[in-house]
């Protein structure tokens, strides 16, 4: 008899890719990854990336002590889920790029299909790698499925190497994305031009930087969403300031926890119309950096009041009111927009050529934007510097910016201080866990872990 | 010299092929197909008549012409056992077999197999997987073999092959993953076996070595359970009719939490200590958010408040009824039954009701085939508690151990007292809501018929087909109310059908043979046998629902979640064979073994071959031993032979695809990621096992003893191996590593009285050692596992193999008391999180940091030994049966202390914790202060305890009423289930084992329901 085994539900990869529609499902699925639970942009990064350093906080409990810098290789938390939700989503994405030649076969003479999509797998997995490389150094580079053992298990390449993938993810996909994205939510060569500036900016390499976010600025499509409350209302999303966001929808699981999570409980703001756990808090210095004037307050916080009986402030850029359950929020999960492309262009020209007129007008007009004056000329280089850091510290709080920002900067250790924290060499980086350490017989941890 | 001719007749009819042999010749012939049989002898002759599972008769010729005979049943030392594929005299057994007749103990109401065998048979171990009625068992014979393999034995119930896996049958998801629409065997599915109405079985034969199991080929390496149910006799109709009521407590309520004042004392000292302001600070109480009064009355004022324990409890009824018939005429045998039960759980809430029918009707077709049909329908419906195996709180009896005593159950407007405003764990989730707001119901349908046809084709040859059918259907219904759940408060209700489906089909022949020649005896049988099964599984979901009034009945009211679907098919094809070769009645041989196919093995192993041999000496055969006059039976016993375990779960050797959803392009749109990577080498595991038995009688079979000792070495494990998670994927199925199980096994019986009063006992020892060789993953020889289902609070490993160790032993720190003083932590520089009165660990490799690095063996599930011992008693009408059983030297490890010895006090927690630090009150306090959480979860040596105990597992007396006119007879009777443990464990059970069937996690203890305590009263009439 023949014994094969039989499978009725599930399809082989090997016997993928027969249609476009194929092409698109896989496509879907680098999404899920970061998009799902714990490893996502909408908790475990939240966690993690928001309370290592002065903008966050967690209720006390058992999520961990991250906004006390209290984490190790064997406790099982955020930084392993992202690690994890990355790698998946990176491997989702290899498996569509290295079947180039059945997706092309299902393409015209123009090959405008499967550059397409051959463009937006290589640039979910930049921004897996790139995410990975500055979090954890230098990680293993992953460019295709692991079919045997051996591929399983591989070492660490250096920073430069995945740097240089990273790069060269980006330029193919800026190269073969199409201008304006085949679907709502999903990167244009736009996205991928923006992407190039931010790796060029964290690799201190700054006219590359200028280069390309000017050409974004100048020919992209993006521009400032006004009042800045629109750029997070949950009715007008997708808007014009968005470069790359993760999808969500009011479907239970499908849905965006942020919500739920991070606005207090004396608020409306989740489903049902109901408040909060307030499981996230926005620090109170935060709050009180912004000024009164500052447009960004009333959305950067759920409530411009402390909360009556506790006395915090929790996060507000989050909110959905017609959420249908934890899981089930509309809010999508704006990754990259283009406030953060100017904040790096004013950045990267002033490492070129000092504080320049344009430099001024690039984070003047993310000022003016939140209601503030404009910067006057005349600064030093440094304290452009320094202006530019803390406008993306107000503008971008609590998107997960911050610690990249602080830790490419070299500010790491003093704004931590600063703000009473402990420091450490190690909290350059974070630990590898200690189970995927076992697990490998190729990597090793990062130091002081 | 003249002919004479006769017949050889039983109790069950004609004896088709029973040996008649001339004493002290080689002359011998056999009956035919009526039992008739001629031969030529002289008168002085005697001829001597056999027949396997019968008495020989010896009768001296004379000057008769016919000779009829009736042969009667043996006796226990010519007890007939069944084994794979046939019977055996007890007396021809080369290898190693126990068998359980359940005579006597079907006289008392069982309600499920493995409550049958605990105690009963050296080397089986049976653990229950929670205290929820009908809940599933897990049962280890030798030790377990498997890492992620199934290590449940095969059970084979009336020929059919059934793998005891609850995985596979449960609302899990067949590929081993939880299924994603809302449900998971962690949902506390019923127990596989719970269709066979215990009422029915006839006999049990565990089958323990290789020689015995090798005829099962892959399946066999856990052992083999054979099931035989009841069957017709050639006599008069009989009607049987038991019925029973029992109730059903916790077995040890003794586990004590803080009342409300205890509670608030230490929770105002925790704030204290927290800078915050004390809760229970005397002002008025407070209406919160949602409506929950926040109270703040002082300590000393609150008294007692809720015992939630008592809350969710009840006292469980349970009715078991049975209709039992069996009768027979020359032609046609019938056994048949009906039964009826009912139990509720000792939780509020929970419950399930059984209905099963069977009946087995065997048919003389024509004097030399047979026909028989044995049909066994089921139907059980279960209200299962969901009752994690983790630590996130779902269920109403982990809820109840957590939830704060001051809190009420019912508000001041009467309603269940809930609140989910905050975070998951500051909700309040009240226990009886929980317990009445989740519905977790599942309706089981088990079908199987077996049809035979046995031809004897010629004198001592005959041979026999069967079709099988199985089918099982389990429909899982689930629904969190809306008002009263965390989840339902969340999702606006929601709800989920599960249906998992499993139909099989089995066909075998096989050729059996009998002879006789001489000092030579032969018996063979050999076989074919295709089996092909296909599992299937529909999951849908709802949410958000206007109201609770439809609970999950009707799907269009709320919003769906995407559906899920998943089928597959397996076959197994089989050769089998066995010959026994006695030579002059002393020497036993047996070769056996099989060779399986599977299409669960990879395409580059697809076929396996699994041989065995076993030798026999039946010293008691020998001059130089019936000389002594010490032994009416001596036997000694060796066996070798290779089986193996091919319970992995499906799917496991092909890459595949995972589904997953990402909402883009205006809706919830398919996607598709590599989910695994699949092994085409992936084979069975394979098992070599040594055995040597000696099996003793004394004074006439008062007396009997059994040793046996063991060595299994398992190799080629189906390793459930982690691969790293960068690579994209998280596990993957190979053949590494390898385990040893090694023990030594010793039954006895003894009539010790035998006069009005009569008293006979039957005892069990086993010792087991379990040895993780070699984990085959290259140097590492430690993998750390951790607990699924812990939440992520927890910090260490808690569970690891390690290379030499039992597989599955506790892993973490060290505890050291707690920390007294500063500056003892200022000593230790890097311990800078630790405070005066947190936990203190072991820096065991002395850097100065509590790392990793200082986890260690801090405990070993694997008993040394094992103990029962069972005695009846009978005086006239009275009889008595006491069962004991032991377990000994075998650590528990209580993950929950993490949470129920928290000094958060974000739940209750146990009053030793009263024991806490107080650097001036209580120096010496072994517990944190309050407050101090530093390393509160820690996986710890605390938290291990040592789990022996003894339980008295039954006590049953009755009096049997003789003499009666109408009736045969009547029994009444009452029995008593767990009565009494003596152990020092701590906690509620310590027959706990929240993992189930893992061997990776066992005797852990994650606040599962715990065994209960049955006292049963009931009656027996025969007519």
């Amino acid at each position: 008899a023949d014994l094969e085994e039989e499978v009725f539900s599930q399809a082989s990869p090997t016997a993928y890719f027969n249609s476009r529609g194929d092409v698109r499902t896989a496509l879907n699925g680098m999404y899920d990854p970061i998009q799902q639970c714990c490893g996502s942009y909408s908790q475990g990064r939240s966690f993690l990336l928001n309370t290592v350093i002065d903008e966050g906080t967690m209720l006390a409990g058992n999520w961990g002590n991250y906004e006390k810098l209290i984490y190790t290789a064997t406790s099982n938390g955020e930084p392993n889920n992202i690690w994890a939700s990355n790698y998946l989503s990176i491997n989702a994405a290899n498996f569509v790029l290295e079947n180039e030649d059945k997706i092309r076969a299902l393409d015209g003479p123009a090959g405008t299909f499967a550059n397409s999509a051959l463009g937006e797998a290589a640039f979910l997995r930049a921004v897996g790698h790139f995410d990975n490389v500055r979090m954890w150094g230098a990680v293993p580079l992953r460019t295709s499925v692991a079919k045997t053992t051996a591929e399983l298990d591989i070492p660490r390449s250096t920073e430069a190497e995945v740097y240089a993938q990273v790069l060269a993810d980006f330029t193919f996909a800026a190269a073969n994305l199409p201008e304006a994205p085949t679907e709502t939510g999903r990167p244009s060569s736009w996205s991928a031009k923006a992407y190039l500036a931010k790796v060029h900016l964290t690799l201190g390499d700054f006219p590359a930087a200028v280069s390309f976010a000017q050409d974004v600025i100048d020919n992209g499509p993006y521009e400032l969403v006004t009042p800045f409350a629109a750029v997070f209302d949950v009715t007008n999303e997708n808007n014009a300031e968005v470069i790359f966001d993760i999808q969500y929808a009011r479907v239970n699981l499908e849905g965006s926890r942020m919500a739920q999570l991070s606005t207090g409980n004396n608020t409306a703001f989740t489903a049902f119309g109901r408040g909060g756990w307030g499981l996230q808090i926005a620090e109170t210095q935060l709050f009180e950096k912004y000024l009164e004037v500052d447009d960004r307050r009333a959305t950067t916080f759920s409530s411009l009041l402390p909360h009556p009986t506790n006395g915090f402030y929790y996060y507000g850029k989050w909110r959905d009111p017609q959420g249908v359950s934890i899981d089930g929020h509309e809010n999508n999960f704006i990754v990259y927009r283009f406030a953060d492309v100017l904040l790096i262009h004013a950045e990267a020209l002033n490492e070129v050529n000092g504080p320049t007129p344009q430099a001024y007008a690039a984070i003047n007009q993310v000022r003016t934007r939140a209601g503030l004056a404009g910067l006057e000329a005349g600064g030093s280089k440094e304290q452009f510097q320094d202006a530019v850091l803390y406008e993306r510290h107000l503008e971008l709080a609590l998107e997960q910016h911050r610690w990249f920002d602080l830790k490419r900067t070299g500010q790491l250790k003093a704004s931590l201080i600063a703000a009473g924290k402990p420091w450490d060499d190690r909290y350059l980086l974070f630990p590898i866990g200690q189970q995927e350490l076992d697990i490998s017989s190729q990597l090793v941890q990062n130091p002081g872990y | 010299q003249r002919t004479v001719a006769g017949n050889v007749n039983s109790d069950d009819g004609a004896l088709p092929g029973a040996f008649v042999l001339v004493v002290g010749t080689t002359r011998g012939t056999t009956t035919d197909f009526d039992g008739n049989y001629l031969i030529d002898v002289l008168p002085t002759d005697t001829l001597q008549f056999s027949y396997i599972g019968y008495n020989n008769l010896e009768v001296p010729v004379l000057n008769q012409d016919r000779i009829d005979v009736n042969l009667t049943t043996g006796n226990d030392l010519e007890e007939v056992v069944v084994v794979g594929y046939g019977t055996m005299r007890k007396s021809d057994l080369t290898g190693s077999v126990a068998s359980v007749k359940t005579e006597g103990i079907d006289e008392i109401p069982q309600v499920s197999v493995g409550q049958i065998l605990t105690g009963r048979v050296a080397g089986v171990n049976i653990s229950q997987s929670s205290g929820q009625v009908g809940s599933g068992v897990s049962i280890r014979i030798r030790g377990g073999n498997s890492l992620n393999g199934n290590n449940e034995p095969l059970y084979v119930v009336d020929g059919y092959p059934i793998i005891n896996d609850d995985g596979a049958f449960g609302a899990a998801d067949v590929l081993g993953q939880p299924n994603t629409v809302l449900g998971s065997s962690q949902d506390n599915p019923p127990g596989a076996l719970n269709w066979l109405n215990p009422a029915d079985i006839a006999s049990i034969e565990v089958l323990k070595d290789a020689s015995a199991t090798a005829i099962y080929g892959s399946r066999g390496a856990n052992g083999v359970i054979i099931i035989t149910t009841k069957t017709g006799k050639k006599r008069k109709g009989q009607l049987t009719f038991s019925t029973s009521a029992g109730f059903s407590t916790l077995t040890n309520r003794n586990v004590d939490y803080l009342n409300a004042s205890q509670y608030a004392t230490l929770r105002n000292l925790r704030d204290e200590a927290n800078g915050e302001e004390p809760l229970f600070n005397g002002r008025p109480d407070e209406l919160g958010p949602n409506g929950r009064i926040i109270r703040h009355t002082l300590p000393e004022n609150l008294g007692e408040g809720t015992d939630w324990i008592d809350a969710v409890l009840q006292t469980g009824i349970t009715q078991n009824h049975s209709l039992g018939f069996t009768g027979g005429s020359d032609d046609v045998t019938y056994a048949g039954s009906v039964g009826y039960l009912d139990q509720e759980g000792a939780i509020i809430n929970s419950g399930l009701q059984r209905i099963n029918t069977r009946l087995n009707v065997t048919g003389k077709l024509k004097s030399w085939l047979t026909l028989t049909n044995n049909f066994t329908f089921s139907l059980e419906d279960s209200d299962n508690v969901v009752d994690s195996r983790n630590t996130g709180k779902n269920g109403p009896w982990a809820r109840a151990l957590m939830t704060i005593p001051v809190e009420p159950v019912f508000n001041e407007n009467g309603e269940l007292n809930v609140d989910y405003s905050g975070p998951l764990e500051f909700q309040l989730n009240n226990p009886v809501a929980t317990a009445q707001g989740i519905k977790n119901k599942f309706r089981t349908n088990t079908f199987l018929d077996n049809i035979s046809l046995k031809a004897t084709v010629l004198e001592g040859l005959s041979v026999e087909t069967r079709a099988s059918v199985f089918s099982k259907r389990l429909l899982r219904d689930a629904y969190y109310n809306s008002q009263i759940t965390s989840t339902g408060f969340s999702t606006g209700g929601l709800a989920a059908k599960n249906s998992t489906q499993v139909q099989s089909y089995l066909t075998e022949t096989f050729a059996s043979y009998n002879k006789k020649i001489g000092i030579h005896g032969v018996s063979a049988v050999v076989g074919y046998s295709y089996q092909t099964t296909t599992s299937e599984r529909i999951s849908l979901g709802a949410f958000g629902f206007p109201n609770d009034d439809l609970s999950n009945e009707s799907f269009q009211s709320g919003t769906s979640i995407p559906s899920e679907t998943f089928k597959v098919r397996d076959l197994l094809s089989s050769y089998f064979g066995r010959i026994n070769y006695t030579l002059l009645d002393k020497y036993l041989f047996t070769f056996s073994g099989r060779a399986d196919g599977s299409s669960k093995f990879g395409r580059n192993n697809r076929w396996a071959y699994f041989p065995s041999a076993a030798f026999a000496w039946k010293l008691d055969q020998e001059d130089f031993v019936q000389q002594l006059a010490v032994f009416d039976k001596l036997k000694l016993r060796a066996s070798y032979g290779v089986t193996g375990n091919q319970s992995i779960s499906s799917l496991q050797t092909i890459p595949l695809l995972t589904t997953v959803n990402y909402p883009i392009g205006g809706g919830v749109a398919v996607g598709a990621r590599p989910g695994s990577i699949g092994n085409p080498d992936l084979r069975w595991e394979t098992t070599n096992q040594f055995n040597l038995g000696i099996d003793a009688g004394f004074a006439a079979g008062r007396y009997t003893l059994s040793l046996d000792y063991y060595n299994k070495r398992t190799n080629d494990l189906l390793q459930q191996v982690p691969v790293p998670i960068n690579s994209g994927f998280g596990l993957k199925f190979d053949n590494l590593g390898e385990i040893s199980n090694e023990g030594f096994e010793v039954e006895f019986s003894a009539i010790v009285v035998n006069k009005a009063l009569k008293w006979d006992m039957s005892g069990n020892f086993a010792t087991n050692e379990t040895r993780l060789i070699s984990l085959g993953q290259g140097e590492a020889n430690i993998l750390r596992l951790r607990p699924p289902g812990i939440t992520a609070a927890y910090d260490g490993s808690g569970v690891a193999l390690v290379e030499g160790e039992t597989p599955g032993v506790f892993y973490g720190y060290r505890r050291q008391g707690v920390w007294t003083s500063q500056e003892e932590i200022d000593a230790n520089a890097s311990l800078s999180t630790a405070t005066v009165g947190s936990q203190r660990f072991r820096d065991l490799n002395g850097d100065g940091q509590i790392t990793a690095a200082d986890e260690t063996i801090i405990g070993d599930p694997n008993p040394d030994f094992t103990l029962g011992w069972s005695n009846n008693f009978s005086y006239r009408g009275f009889d008595l049966a006491i069962q004991l059983q032991g377990v000994f030297g075998g650590d528990i490890f209580d993950i929950q202390r993490g949470i129920s010895e928290n000094p958060d006090l974000i739940n209750n927690v146990l009053a030793t914790t009263l024991d806490y630090f107080d650097p001036v009150a209580n120096p010496g306090g072994q517990y944190a202060a309050p407050g101090q959480i530093s390393g509160a979860y820690n996986f710890q040596d605390s938290w291990v305890e040592d789990g022996s105990f003894v339980r008295l597992r039954n006590v049953s007396l009755g009096y049997n009423f003789r003499d009666l006119k109408v009736i045969q007879g009547l029994r009444i009777y009452v029995n008593m289930v767990n009565m009494f443990t003596w152990t020092n464990y701590t906690g509620f059970d310590p027959e706990v084992n929240s993992f189930g069937q893992s061997n990776l996690y066992r005797s852990i203890d994650v606040a599962t329901l715990p065994t209960f305590k049955t006292v049963t009263f009931g009656l027996n009439v025969n007519l």
